[in-house]
């Protein structure tokens, strides 16, 4: 079912909304918790309870993406549930990920306080300045939480590709990180 | 704001990121050439260089570059496996070109000819880091070491390494780069003064680089030609002072894929070509530095490289877009 009817049965609050929903992304929504998570139950119940958030959000909503809106509640869901504990004991790829991210964090004797709303627009201005193939390998890996393997048989690129640019988007994340840094 | 932060706050990013990243895709290659960037670029052939005017003959040979060979013996990659993944970030410009034990058939010098304190340096430079990655192959996946700030761009993972850069450098009368500043547009590179790197009507469609303490940089960004050539390049020029210890290298295999010449630039310099179906290499010497610049095809809208133009003329054309002369005497 096309997703503009799907929203559709949202607003009618005619639950058959859900059913079309995990019928047309439950898979891939699963699929994404399961990586942050490593955990098959709690996957299941973050697929779960983005539903019921999708639900309590539609109406007002009416995401124009809305793939993206599933799954940026299901990640943030999934964040939520991950106990970091637990993953670092066991080596997650998650905590791999959150390691890399430390790499594109300034200097702390330049660091200020950066509200939300900022940090998405910087966000957002580093992921417009990036060529459209670095854009996707960097969000297939820091959104989407995939590993660099996944990456390079999904666009059909060497993995050593993958990790060059990665390399890249992180230096170049670290200079637009520091510059709003420096200039607050 | 830590990197598990940062990590959760890409969460919060405009649906179209997440929207084009699950729907767009980056095609695999087509008809009879193979999606493909080269793990290795360069080539040397032997090369007769004749100064107008001069009665020295100025020969450049393979062996001139070339500062380690292992065509005899191809020296397996410390990671099991992962050779290629050496390969390629080896002929990649950051400075933490990872050390050790290459796969490549030969290591060239983008440095300096044979002889030139920067490529004697880079010599014992990469036969040291083998040797010590080898005695020590756990070190590079260590966080333990802090790099001192001077020495950040040069792989070191701990003080012996740091301190083998100090005996070089002296031993060589060279010095350290410095801390690097990354420049990431072309305002910051102009802001910088290194935007005279280009000729003046030339208008990159992106231009970024990396701007060391002592001058020498790295500047790269992407032209675009039309008529004759229709095809956008990306380009990377190291603009190094011949005395920076610098590390960085190229590997090379199959150079006999290359065709290789002599062109005059518009200022006047000599520089030496080289041109296969999916690279073209300049190098030009001036008064203070050694510049190399390695030019690759950027892929068509589908993600599908479709190869450089098979013509000498093309790379002479690229390498007008760029000025040679030592920044400092400008």
């Amino acid at each position: 079912m096309e997703d503009a009817k799907i929203i559709a049965l949202f607003w009618e609050r005619n639950e058959l909304a859900v059913k079309e929903t995990d019928t047309a992304y439950g898979g891939k929504l699963y699929g994404l918790s399961n990586r942050i998570l490593g955990n098959r139950e709690d996957a299941e119940e973050s697929v779960s309870d983005t539903y019921m958030e999708t639900w309590k959000s539609i109406p007002p909503k009416q995401p124009t993406y809305f793939y993206a809106f599933l799954a940026s509640i299901c990640r943030n869901l999934s964040l939520n549930r991950l106990d970091w504990r637990m993953a670092a004991k066991r080596n997650a790829e998650v905590v791999a990920l959150t390691q890399e991210m430390e790499s594109c964090i300034p200097d702390r004797r330049q660091e200020s306080e950066i509200d939300r709303r900022e940090l998405r627009r910087v966000l957002e201005s580093f992921l417009e300045s990036l060529s459209k193939e670095s854009r996707l390998i960097f969000l297939r890996r820091y959104l989407y939480v995939d590993s660099v393997a996944e990456i390079a048989q999904r666009y059909s690129i060497s993995e050593s590709k993958v990790k060059t640019q990665l390399h890249r988007s992180r230096q170049k994340l670290h200079t637009y990180l520091e510059k709003e840094g420096i200039r607050v | 704001m830590t990197g598990k932060d940062l990590f959760i706050a890409l969460g919060n990013i405009s649906p179209k990121y997440y929207d084009e990243a699950e729907n767009d895709t980056i095609a695999s290659s087509q008809g009879h050439k193979s999606l493909r960037r080269p793990l290795l670029i360069a080539a040397v052939i032997a090369l007769t260089l004749l100064l107008v005017g001069c009665a020295v003959i100025y020969v450049l040979s393979l062996e001139r570059l070339i500062v380690v060979d292992h065509t005899d013996e191809m020296v397996s990659a410390l990671e099991n496996g992962k050779s290629e993944t050496i390969l390629d970030e080896s002929t990649e410009t950051l400075p933490e070109i990872t050390p050790g034990p290459f796969v490549a058939e030969k290591v060239l010098s983008i440095q300096g000819y044979e002889g030139s304190p920067a490529y004697n340096a880079l010599q014992e430079w990469l036969t040291y880091v083998t040797d010590y990655i080898i005695r020590n192959p756990e070190v590079r996946f260590s966080n333990d070491f802090q790099r001192p700030e001077a020495y950040t761009d040069y792989p070191c993972y701990s003080q012996e390494m740091v301190d083998k850069v100090d005996e070089i450098c002296s031993k060589y009368g060279l010095h350290l780069l410095g801390k690097s500043l990354f420049i990431i547009d072309a305002e910051g590179m102009e802001a910088n003064g290194l935007s005279d790197v280009l000729s003046e009507e030339v208008a990159p469609r992106c231009f970024y680089g990396h701007l060391y303490q002592d001058g020498s940089f790295v500047a790269s960004g992407e032209l675009e030609f039309s008529g004759d050539y229709e095809k956008i390049v990306q380009f990377q020029m190291h603009n190094i002072k011949k005395d920076a210890f610098y590390t960085v290298h190229l590997g090379l295999n199959n150079i006999s894929n290359y065709v290789q010449w002599n062109y005059t630039t518009q200022d006047g310099y000599s520089a030496l070509l080289a041109l296969n179906d999916t690279t073209g290499l300049i190098f030009v010497e001036n008064e203070g530095r050694f510049i190399s610049i390695i030019i690759d095809e950027v892929p068509d809208s589908n993600m599908v490289f479709t190869g450089l133009p098979n013509d000498k003329q093309f790379l002479e054309k690229v390498c007008d877009c760029f000025a040679f002369s030592d920044l400092e005497n400008k």
